[in-house]
């Protein structure tokens, strides 16, 4: 039986991976697939992370500016990259997360705060993140907090759903070709989703960095973007929710209740290959998004 | 068709980010000096083939002296795999000394761990150690060495050694 405690950090585990599956998700509305979204869910970390610890700045400005930092670097990647085939692209991305994950593992910046060296040192890692404990913020407000976050970007999703913007993103997903002959500016448009995408991981980064306090390069291997993409094709790409629901069958159902116990990895990677194959647009597909949604909301 | 024209500012959007923004300035305060830490020392070690690894976790007060009445837990996570490869957190219970806790967690599998000690009361405090444990198929227990240089780089929450 789960305690009050682990329900709460399962919980927070959810929220928190959700905003980097989403990020993986909206690059695949724009019809490409990223392997590296873990390489700004880690910019997001160091970066708010830094501004609390080093400039002891507030939670808030803290996460805005890892959006920031995650939206520009996202943004500077994908303008090269996305002349490439989508192939390239994923492969690109992966190669531009290895080498941050790489760089990071030499990167030392650590001042000296009464009496102790703080901040990253390299392959040891950033610790004392300790903004939430000094704040006295308890786990159950940190997940108050992370829910209330999610509730806002699943609502702003929403809406950008119904405006001419989501729609044009949606045709640049489905037929890129087919979008520039309507006059979209096909790069454009994916430039700006894969930003947004680079910001929503990073704010995810930053909540992290905070729950867990203390980071290191290993978390951002590309295990942690494989699975944002595959809580994506699973959960479907039809509705904001469809991630939503990859994240909460792995670690709500799978991690939570152990009911596979050492063969998860197994199990997950297994239902990938299933969905690819019968639903390769995942659970909540346009189809049944179509299907099951009032038309006005469409 | 430029992209700006197809944003149409809903007039919820303000609303929420404005709440959000509140919400989360009324989490907390920035740091403003370092508070005096528990001194924490944590060793471990290593038991079959899960491995299972029964830890001694020895708490200080700033000034030295052990601290009795502590309600910590001890978690553990994959730094390779956050958020998805984690083990449920247990309570410590005293070990008989004074200052001194005793805790078991079943891994599930080797490899490096990060030990997350959460201390809530009677002070809160959280401490990270980064750990490499190993199977052990010998009958006397196996060390689990830090992972990390100094102890951990996890010298989160300001762990000591003696």
């Amino acid at each position: 039986m789960m305690t009050a405690d682990q329900a709460i950090g399962f919980g927070t585990d959810i929220s928190i991976m959700s905003l980097l599956a989403l990020s993986a998700y909206l690059v695949l509305l724009v019809g490409r697939i990223s392997f590296g979204q873990q390489a700004f869910f880690g910019l997001g970390a160091y970066a708010s992370a830094l501004a609390t610890v080093v400039a002891q700045w507030h939670l808030a400005p803290a996460l805005l500016l890892g959006m920031g930092v995650g939206a520009l670097a996202s943004a500077l990647v994908a303008l090269p990259t996305l002349r490439l085939s989508g192939l390239h692209y994923a492969v690109a991305t992966l190669a531009f997360a290895e080498m941050l994950r790489i760089a990071l593992l030499s990167w030392q910046f650590t001042v000296e705060r009464d009496g102790e060296m703080i901040g990253p040192d390299g392959s040891e890692g950033f610790g004392n993140i300790r903004f939430l404990l000094h704040g006295d913020v308890s786990p159950g407000g940190f997940l108050m907090v992370c829910l209330l976050i999610l509730a806002g970007v699943l609502l702003l999703l929403g809406l950008l759903r119904q405006t001419r913007l989501g729609l044009a993103l949606r045709m640049v997903g489905h037929d890129e070709q087919l979008s520039a002959t309507q006059g979209l500016s096909v790069l454009r448009l994916q430039v700006l989703a894969t930003a947004m995408a680079g910001a929503l991981a990073a704010l995810g980064g930053g909540l992290y960095a905070h729950r867990a306090t203390y980071i290191e390069p290993a978390l951002f291997e590309p295990m942690l973007g494989v699975h944002a993409v595959g809580y994506a094709l699973i959960g479907g790409l039809g509705v904001a929710l469809g991630p939503l629901l990859g994240v909460l069958f792995d670690i709500g159902l799978l991690e939570a209740t152990r009911v596979f116990a050492g063969w998860r990895m197994v199990v997950f990677g297994g239902l990938i290959a299933l969905f690819l194959r019968w639903r390769p647009r995942g659970l909540l597909d346009e189809t049944l998004v179509h299907r099951l949604m009032p038309a006005r909301l469409r | 068709m430029k992209i700006p024209s197809m944003l149409r500012t809903h007039p919820l959007v303000p609303v929420l980010g404005t709440l959000l923004v509140v919400a989360v300035l009324m989490q907390g305060q920035p740091a403003q000096g370092q508070p005096a830490r528990v001194r924490v020392d944590l060793r471990c070690e290593a038991r079959g083939l899960g491995p299972r690894i029964d830890c001694l976790v020895r708490l200080q007060r700033p000034d030295g002296t052990p601290m009795e009445g502590a309600a910590l837990t001890l978690g553990a996570s994959m730094p390779a795999m956050p958020l998805a490869h984690s083990v449920p957190r247990v309570a410590a219970r005293a070990s008989g000394k004074t200052g001194e806790y005793a805790v078991s967690l079943e891994l599930e599998m080797s490899g490096v761990w990060a030990l997350e000690i959460d201390l809530s009361a009677p002070v809160r405090e959280r401490i990270v150690r980064v750990v490499r444990a190993q199977e052990c198929e010998k009958t006397d227990p196996c060390p689990v060495p830090d992972a990390r240089r100094g102890g951990s780089g996890a010298q989160a929450g300001g762990s000591h050694k003696d």
